[in-house]
């Protein structure tokens, strides 16, 4: 064997016993830097929060990097909904250089809903959406190892406004200028981060599609939770006196409600048509007369009211005067008689009107006049002879 | 004396190489096989997490150690036929099998890994519906080519060996 090779062999032999020396060194090292960095590594103080439309999942990240390799982090994440809503998101980046302390690290992640279409805004509020959430981690530890983690989630967005509905109404009052309704509404926030606060306004139109009411509510859900509650509309009545005293009738409206929630970008508007069922105070009027000579000039013409109080809400207090009417316009009045009849009761009345006998013959118009807090009216309810 | 190849050697010398060889391949077994080996049977019988298990799986690659037998075996050959004309050809061999060896170990420098998802949740402790498909991938082709320079060192000198053995003949 020759001298040079017997010197390469002997250099060949330290390179290796040098390297089988390095290499579990580097090994522990590496090892050692690794565990170390993901032994400090810990998430805490983890929170939700939305403020002017952007959701942010925050956390502490606490991490120590003893060396002697510098970590290198980033994360790349992007939303996109099944119907093609995109959602902007941006992540944190972060280097820890070798030897660092104890660190905190305040970490978020921030999703940009006020970049949401209205349309697409307006959909999310109410309807569930498959959402796929693609994450990209990387962690370097240079130049020694790199790790790329890749995450595929697929969470379904659930809506913080489901089945939003407007109820049936129902009459709580009445004066002679307005209707107390009351008008439930109800949703199920089936959202597990979003409390839904924020007002809904009730606007209330007549078939002719004339504004007739208006109404707020206060919304306060929390999440996954069920809400109602019921505003409070004061209506404008019917102008036609005449048919809301005597017919029963269904009511006709239509309600737009428009809700504008604190913090999240959705603006939703609700219609529906509702009827108020009325009843009519004075349903079935009967008339009957009989008439009684009083002497040989003058008849005494009695008659029998009676009539059923068919609203549910409203006692009629007022007051009856009868009167006869012949063809030139002259009236002879009988006697008043003060009303108070309450919800569901029927009234039954009698009534006295002396009148010429020579009136008699012409047939005259039986009126009554009719003064009740919803208006006054002169009622024709029949003739004599 | 004692005829070993083309060498002769005196018995107490040989008797020396043995042990030193008995050594060093029962030092290269337990690195290589014994401990992946155990490794391996209490990963499968003291874990009763299925994913972590399963994680664990992905990481041990059960060829390892059949390899390392193998390596050991290298090992005690090459330590006993030191000085003959096999010794290069061995210490080829050797080489390339613990090159083999660091490749498979090391997944080829890079470590693909399904992500247990119910460990990701509660990392994160994310409480809402969602199915999560995750992926680690860890480049670790740096350090597999740095295990890899022993090996090739070894190559190198079996090469030299061999071809100076050759030219002899």
């Amino acid at each position: 064997m020759s001298n040079q090779l017997i010197k390469g062999l002997t250099v060949l032999n330290l390179l290796i016993l040098l390297s089988l020396l390095i290499l579990p060194a580097l090994l522990i090292i590496t090892a050692n830097n690794v565990a170390g960095v993901a032994n400090s590594i810990k998430l805490d103080n983890t929170t939700q929060s939305l403020n002017n439309g952007k959701f942010t999942l925050s956390s502490v990240l606490t991490i120590r990097n003893s060396g002697p390799f510098r970590t290198e982090a980033d994360v790349t994440a992007s939303v996109n909904g099944n119907q093609g809503t995109p959602i902007s998101i941006t992540a944190p980046q972060l280097t820890v250089e070798a030897g660092s302390p104890l660190q905190r690290i305040p970490v978020s992640v921030e999703i940009d809903l006020s970049k949401v279409s209205e349309e697409d805004a307006k959909r999310l509020a109410s309807n569930p959406e498959n959402f796929t959430i693609d994450v990209s981690a990387h962690v370097g530890m240079q130049p020694i190892t790199s790790i790329t983690a890749e995450a595929t989630a697929r969470v379904t967005w659930l809506p913080p406004i489901h089945n939003p509905a407007i109820g049936q109404p129902t009459i709580k009052g009445m004066t002679p200028t307005q209707i107390m309704i009351e008008l439930p509404f109800s949703f199920e926030n089936q959202s597990p981060f979003f409390a839904v606060n924020g007002e809904g306004v009730i606007s209330v139109f007549n078939s002719t599609d004339h504004q007739v009411g208006l109404g707020t509510l206060k919304i306060t859900s929390q999440p996954m939770t069920k809400w109602n509650d019921s505003a409070q509309i004061t209506l404008s009545p019917p102008t036609n006196l005449e048919d809301l005293l005597l017919k029963d009738a269904t009511l006709r409206y239509r309600a737009d409600m428009e809700f504008t929630l604190t913090g999240l970008p959705i603006a939703t508007k609700l219609s529906k048509s509702i009827n108020l069922n009325w009843g009519a105070p004075i349903k079935n009027l009967k008339i009957s007369t009989t008439q009684t000579p009083v002497n040989a000039t003058y008849t005494r013409v009695k008659a029998m009211l009676s009539f059923l109080n068919n609203n549910n809400i409203l006692t009629i207090d007022g007051s009856i005067t009868p009167k006869l009417v012949n063809g030139s316009g002259d009236t002879w009045v009988g006697n008043k008689q003060q009303l108070h009849v309450t919800p569901g009761e029927t009234a039954s009345l009698n009534f006295d009107i002396v009148v010429p006998n020579s009136q008699l013959m012409s047939s005259p118009k039986l009126v009554l006049g009719l003064e009740t807090q919803l208006g006054s009216i002169d009622l024709e309810v029949g003739s004599l002879g | 004396m004692v005829k070993l190849l083309d060498i002769e050697i005196s018995a107490a010398r040989l008797t020396l190489r043995a042990i030193i060889a008995i050594l060093l391949s029962v030092f290269s077994l337990a690195a290589l096989y014994i401990l992946p080996r155990a490794l391996i049977d209490y990963t499968s019988t003291e874990i009763p997490n299925a994913q972590l298990l399963a994680l664990i799986n992905q990481l041990l690659d059960p060829r390892i150690p059949t390899l390392g037998i193998l390596a050991s075996l290298l090992v005690l050959a090459t330590m006993m036929l030191r000085k003959t004309k096999l010794e290069g050809p061995f210490l080829i061999l050797l080489g390339a099998s613990l090159i083999t060896y660091s490749y498979v170990l090391l997944h080829g420098g890079t470590i693909d890994i399904q992500i247990p998802v119910t460990q990701i949740q509660s990392a994160l402790e994310i409480n809402i519906p969602m199915s999560i498909q995750a992926n680690l991938s860890l480049n670790i082709t740096t350090l597999m080519l740095t295990s890899m320079c022993p090996p090739l060192l070894i190559i190198v000198k079996g090469t030299l060996l061999a071809v100076s053995h050759l030219r002899k003949a």
